[in-house]
């Protein structure tokens, strides 16, 4: 699964330290989920979507194969 | 959702601290054959009525080996399921991921330890088998969490 957290944090000027720490997670987490390593859960997405003022399916995308 | 089935932060340190000690003293006591403390050890010599009532012969037991596996056991049960500084869903991923990988591994090196070790050898892959599968686990949790994401091109904007 895609996503665009990188460029959202890039707009809001914001570090991976800080959007964990605004979301309740460790920084690895954030780390894994721009790397395409780890899903996060629906609760988790939708946390980082209401931060950056967006919905889930404008940050989040599947691709092929998913 | 928490996950209340782990142990306070504290014991890492503590762990990471007793099992050197442990492991030490286990190996003393199966490799070179050393008691580390004398006085965990006992004798019964026969002509007591109660020794002469429940045993045939002189009896004489230690209890070194026993308290050095539980510690060492003990500390490495501390080191890997300590609570994370954020226990988050990644790192209870991680937790599991690295759980089933120490299973296949450490049956993997069974496997192979069965094919190369015969006779009363054999019951010391046995003991070992104890701690490897503790062991591997630790390793593969905090390589995953802590040094693989130092190597990744995102770590930084």
């Amino acid at each position: 699964m895609k996503n665009t957290i990188r460029v959202e944090r890039a707009i809001k000027d914001m570090t991976q330290a800080e959007l964990a720490q605004k979301v309740d997670v460790s920084r690895q987490t954030i780390n894994a989920i721009e790397a395409a390593k780890y899903v996060p859960s629906t609760v988790l997405a939708l946390k980082i979507a209401r931060l950056f003022g967006k919905t889930v399916n404008e940050v989040f995308e599947l691709e092929e194969g998913d | 959702m928490k996950n209340k089935l782990l142990l306070p932060r504290i014991c890492r340190p503590v762990g990471c601290i007793i099992f050197p000690l442990g492991a030490a003293w286990l190996l003393a006591g199966y490799v070179f054959n050393q008691k580390i403390f004398p006085f965990l050890g006992y004798n019964i010599k026969k002509g007591d009525d109660l020794v002469n009532f429940i045993f045939s012969k002189n009896f004489s037991a230690d209890f070194n080996g026993e308290l050095s596996i539980l510690v060492t056991l003990f500390s490495l049960f501390m080191i890997a399921f300590s609570r994370e500084k954020i226990e988050d869903e990644y790192v209870r991923s991680t937790r599991l991921h690295a759980l089933q990988a120490s299973v296949y591994v450490n049956f993997l090196l069974v496997a192979i330890a069965s094919i190369l070790f015969y006779s009363f050898s054999y019951v010391y892959v046995l003991q070992g088998n104890m701690y490897s599968i503790l062991i591997i686990y630790i390793l593969i949790f905090n390589y995953n969490l802590h040094i693989k994401p130092r190597f990744s091109k995102s770590e930084k904007l």
